[in-house]
């Protein structure tokens, strides 16, 4: 069962002579819970972009997967995707609520329905509520219904946020450094909401359903990208790129990509499990010293990912 | 220590204080200009000034008939309702305080609804379409640029002196500055909600209705009550040069007359209408948009 959502082939950008992303190549299957980390400043936040669809990249394409095998490029944001920012993340003049059921109102409805069809569109509107309380309710918020944003504290926003993109099942929710801005405790709390999604990807598996919630997460912290996901990706702009023959600095690639250790919600988090992967992943894709072989890795990707599909 | 905080109680005791004092200090230079001259009447006496108010309030600014002191007697214990309400407005049409208050508000109106409007929608056009900012911007600017007050004569050649100038001129004086400020609010409206709002499936007029316009809409309200001082400017200066009615032209007509006494409760009485209105305005903000309060903590 290897269906893809997402598709990125030879995705490269650059500012002027700044160059950034180089020769970025990606596939991501349905239900996997991929994180990406990679060393301050190497692209993650753009190559994040390019697949929201906000900044297309210079060269390269980001496709979406049909289910019938057929991809359609992507230039510009739309509900396929849906996105969770560290900052802004929710429309300050809507509550909680009204936050969650924005997408229903805007997918099922237009505005002429919204201005001149109030007979239609009041009772569509309390279902709307319901389903985002009852979405809120699943995220242990029914008790912020009501409030602003400016009233609930960071974490409570981050996961209204969540709960707003997963309202609209997106086919791949993105997730732009969603924790970076919260304290531990809290942080841990959101961690275990995403291992909540993984746990659902699991149910549906069992029952030969398509798992519901892909994810891809950009973070600059290793703990978490091993904890949260099944699939650590590292970007790094330090490669031997010189052995190639690049005269300067391409930017950075893809240099690591390994499954990661799944975790239940309520496990105790061990960080010693996952310590040596962290230690490979330090020195992999954050060590400025060390330039990981591209062709080396590239052959050892295509081995792993044919290891995968056997 | 610098910025320390101080209870409800002191604050209000030292608002009384400098209230006070501004009074007491009126009343003692009144005093000693009066000593000095009885008839003096660039700094009237509370007593003045009382019969000054009356003058406004009570004096027709056509001559009064007996007819209308007899209504208004016949008003006060008749039932008279319907009767009332026609008959009254038309009474009270002919006092000086009433007739001014009407022309000048309602050019003020006129004039700040049609800047308003228009500069809202150029600035959120050009806020959302780099193009049309890039094309407009400079003439807006060029345009708030020019002192209203100073091409007045112009509006006067062109427009004619009735509404339609007064209107005109101060759109012209508050549509730039409107327009330029609202692209600028639109501008800085964070690309991240704008972002979400596509991927949640709105389409570009939704994101401008739904999220932008919301989103900027206190900021709109701010913009208008700060927008009522140069209003009031280019209004009262205008009116003071060509109208035949509204507090302009009173004060000007009662001021070559010395009659002061009547003339400083006109100016108060202006300034009132301008508090007020920013108050109406604050207040319909917090009604409409609650959640701005909230941002600021």
């Amino acid at each position: 069962m290897d269906d893809c959502i997402l598709k990125i082939e030879n995705l490269s950008h650059w500012f002027s002579s700044n160059r950034v992303l180089h020769n970025v190549n990606l596939d991501v299957v349905r239900g996997q819970i991929i994180a990406l980390v990679g060393p301050s400043g190497c692209g993650k936040s753009t190559l994040l972009r390019a697949i929201v669809g906000t900044h297309p990249p210079c060269a390269g394409k980001v496709m979406m997967c049909g289910g019938d095998g057929s991809v359609r490029v992507i230039d510009t944001p739309d509900r396929e995707r849906g996105i969770v920012y560290q900052r802004y993340s929710l429309f300050p003049h809507l509550t909680a609520q009204e936050n969650v059921a924005y997408g229903l109102m805007i997918d099922q409805t237009s505005i002429p329905n919204r201005l001149f069809g109030r007979k239609k569109w009041g009772p569509l509107r309390a279902q709307h509520m319901e389903e985002a309380a009852a979405m809120l309710e699943r995220m242990q918020l029914g008790s912020a219904l009501k409030k602003y944003p400016p009233e609930l504290s960071g974490g409570m926003c981050q996961r209204v946020a969540i709960a707003q993109a997963l309202i609209m099942r997106p086919s791949i929710l993105l997730l732009d450094e969603p924790f970076g801005a919260l304290d531990e405790a809290t942080r841990e709390e959101l961690q275990r909401v995403l291992l909540t999604l993984y746990q659902e990807n699991l149910v549906a598996r069992k029952n030969d359903e398509p798992p519901p919630h892909t994810v891809l997460i950009v973070t600059h912290e290793i703990n978490e990208a091993i904890y949260v996901s099944d699939r650590v990706i590292g970007l790094s702009q330090y490669w031997d790129w010189k052995e190639v023959g690049e005269k300067t600095a391409p930017g950075a690639t893809i240099v690591y990509d390994r499954p990661a250790p799944v975790f239940a919600p309520n496990d105790e988090r061990d960080f010693m499990v996952f310590r040596e992967q962290k230690e490979e992943i330090l020195h992999a894709v954050f060590d400025p010293e060390y330039c990981q072989s591209y062709t080396e890795y590239n052959q050892m990707a295509a081995g792993f990912s044919k290891g995968g599909n056997a | 220590m610098v910025g320390k905080k101080i209870s409800k109680r002191t604050a209000f005791i030292c608002s009384s204080l400098s209230v006070l004092l501004l009074i007491s200090a009126y009343t003692v230079m009144a005093h000693m200009q009066h000593r000095k001259n009885p008839n003096d009447r660039t700094v009237p006496t509370w007593k003045q000034l009382g019969a000054g108010v009356r003058y406004l309030i009570e004096k027709p600014a056509v001559e009064q008939s007996d007819e209308a002191d007899l209504l208004a007697a016949a008003l006060a214990d008749s039932g008279m309702e319907i009767e009332v309400e026609t008959e009254k407005e038309g009474f009270l049409e002919n006092r000086i305080l009433w007739e001014a208050s009407k022309a000048t508000l309602g050019r003020l109106f006129s004039g700040l609804a049609v800047g308003m409007v228009l500069g809202v929608l150029a600035g959120v056009l050009m806020g959302c379409f780099l193009k049309v900012d890039a094309a407009v911007a400079p003439l807006m600017f060029f345009f708030s640029r020019i002192i209203p007050t100073a091409a007045m004569p112009i509006f006067f050649k062109l427009a004619g002196i009735d509404l339609k100038m007064y209107v005109a001129m101060i759109a012209f004086g508050s549509m730039p500055i409107v327009t330029l400020s609202v692209s600028q609010y639109v501008q800085s409206y964070p690309d991240e909600l704008r972002f979400k709002a596509y991927t949640l499936g709105a389409s570009h007029a939704e994101v401008i209705t739904t999220a932008i316009i919301p989103g900027v809409l206190p900021k709109i309200f701010d913009l208008a009550i700060l927008m009522i001082g140069p209003a009031l400017v280019y209004l009262i200066a205008a009116e003071q040069i060509v109208a035949g009615e509204g507090f302009g032209y009173r004060i000007r007509v009662l001021t070559k007359a010395t009659r002061f006494e009547a003339v400083y409760p006109l100016i108060v009485v202006l300034t009132l209408y301008a508090g007020v209105i920013t108050c109406t305005l604050k207040l319909l903000q917090r009604k409409l948009c609650p959640w701005y309060q909230l941002e600021g903590r």
